[in-house]
């Protein structure tokens, strides 16, 4: 079971373990983590599951694609080089030990 | 019956939807459908609704993926009952919903970059002011309609400032009309549809003008499609259709969410206290809630591609297949304590906004609007309780309270 660290906009560091082939959103709202709300579930439409994507494994990630992009431009955090859609990032065992950080807020 | 259908009947029995007699548009399945959800659940993944010649599913596990899976189930068949592409149709095809990739990307794109998270934001203090004051002059009248003179005049006075409607003394009738028309129009032919239809003719011309650019005040959501097009970035001809998705859309759905919000907090004190005391993070899962619930949109329609094979029933290429979400709101498989309003439950999975390329692109607005006016009632009212019985507005597709007498007591 591959595990993801999110580091909250406090420092706050907490590990989470994901299923195989789970979203980054959905191991985070099922861990109950504050500053991930993923309010559309994961279809592109909220916004709300922004993440910093540590430059580790920045490029060990499936591209953004055009849908998220223009989804990044509208979170409410300022987007970055490393700003991700976390609903659009799978686990599996090559992603285990990933780490990003949250934003301020996601509204 | 078509030759599908008869392909389907040749089929072996375990793999051929049930057929059920029911009529869901009927009035007082409209009035309570919750019978019928469960038989359809219980009937099968698939059944066959005879009266209407489609499918229909009602399970969480069939409906949601049914949603994602846009290549085996397409839009261009129409979201409502009827087959669109057929000859007769009484309506034209809606130019986000019923479409398929790639033009359904092109346009929601285009949709999406103006209806932007940070214009939906940029709205917060607006909704914020309109629901203090409302809330403030209905706590002079104690008791009051949570229809009519809460969730309905709260959405008619934000949400068309929000697209750039100017204001008339028949906007807010003229566009609660054209709300029902539209959903009616998502049914059958039926007399109801028929009944609304006549009263809608007389609005056309005000409907019409309405979508022109000229009328759309500056700043609004609607100026910012032209402006789209005056950059390039959207076809002109789409951009009074999208001023009227936005519309159809928008208002009687939201104002539904936040009418039975209140019903349930006047039903359950408890979860009211518990939204007293932290609205900042419980107004959105008291509004989502709600909207599991009730769920405004009741059924969308989905047209097979191929064959289809559904938790081993089949269903032919070429068939209208109803998607059952208020059914599927509600599955015991999928929603502990199902018929039970609980904030503090995770909503994830409700497809009361639908799923995948399709689900609501306005959710945004919805879930501001709503967060605007409980945190305001959270605020000023110490207790929301009802005082009489609450009257359903009968649609064929939109589930809406009509009256909702409630007590306000202040804070």
């Amino acid at each position: 079971m591959p595990k993801i660290t999110f580091i909250a906009a406090d420092a706050v560091a907490t590990e989470v373990q994901a299923a195989q082939g789970d979203s980054v959103m959905h191991a985070a709202l099922g861990a109950h983590i504050k500053g991930i709300l993923g309010e559309c579930g994961g279809s592109l439409a909220c916004a709300t599951c922004h993440v910093y994507v540590d430059d580790a494994w920045a490029d060990k990630l499936a591209p953004v694609s055009g849908l998220e992009s223009e989804m990044l431009d509208a979170t409410a955090c300022g987007r970055q080089s490393n700003s991700r859609l976390c609903c659009q990032i799978d686990m599996s065992d090559a992603l285990d030990g990933l780490t990003v950080t949250l934003p301020q807020s996601q509204l | 019956m078509s030759d599908a259908t008869q392909d389907a009947l040749q089929r072996p029995p375990e793999r051929r939807s049930p057929e059920l007699d029911v009529d869901p548009y009927d009035e007082a399945v409209l009035e309570s459908p919750y019978e019928i959800h469960a038989a359809i659940r219980n009937a099968g993944p698939v059944v066959y609704l005879k009266r209407y010649g489609v499918y229909a599913m009602g399970r969480h596990r069939n409906v949601q993926p049914t949603l994602r899976d846009w290549q085996t189930f397409s839009s261009t068949g129409g979201s409502g009952i009827a087959d669109i592409r057929k000859p007769g149709n009484w309506r034209p095809a809606s130019a986000i919903v019923e479409v398929d990739p790639p033009r359904h990307t092109y346009v929601r794109s285009a949709m999406q970059k103006v209806m932007s998270p940070q214009l939906i934001r940029s709205w917060r203090e607006m909704f914020t002011v309109e629901a203090e004051r409302l809330v403030d002059e209905l706590l002079q009248k104690e008791v009051v309609d949570g229809v009519h003179d809460l969730a309905e005049t709260y959405i008619s006075t934000t949400f068309p400032p929000a697209l750039g409607l100017r204001d008339s003394p028949e906007r807010r009738e003229n566009l609660f009309l054209l709300g029902s028309w539209n959903f009616d129009a998502q049914g059958p032919r039926n007399a109801r549809f028929e009944a609304t239809q006549k009263q809608v003719e007389e609005i056309m011309p005000w409907h019409d003008a309405m979508m022109q650019r000229e009328n759309l005040l500056p700043g609004g959501f609607g100026d910012r499609l032209y402006q789209a097009v005056d950059a390039g970035d959207l076809e002109p001809e789409l951009a009074p259709l999208l001023v009227r998705s936005f519309l159809r859309g928008g208002l009687d759905t939201t104002s539904s969410s936040i009418s039975a919000a209140l019903w349930y907090l006047s039903m359950n004190p408890a979860q009211y206290a518990m939204l007293r005391e932290d609205p900042a993070s419980r107004s959105r899962p008291a509004l989502e809630e709600a909207m599991r619930l009730e769920t405004p949109i009741q059924t969308a329609g989905r047209l097979t591609v191929r064959d289809v094979e559904v938790d081993g029933t089949l269903i032919p290429r070429d068939s209208k297949v109803m998607m059952m979400l208020a059914s599927a709101n509600r599955d015991p498989d999928f929603w502990d304590r199902p018929d039970e309003y609980d904030m503090t439950r995770s909503t994830l999975g409700h497809v009361a906004l639908g799923n995948g390329i399709h689900m609501c692109i306005g959710q945004m607005i919805a879930r501001l609007e709503g967060e605007c006016l409980l945190t305001a009632l959270a605020q000023r009212v110490a207790l929301i309780s009802p005082e009489g019985r609450p009257v359903r507005r009968i649609n064929n597709v939109l589930r809406s309270l009509k009256s909702l007498p409630l007590r306000l007591k202040a804070a």
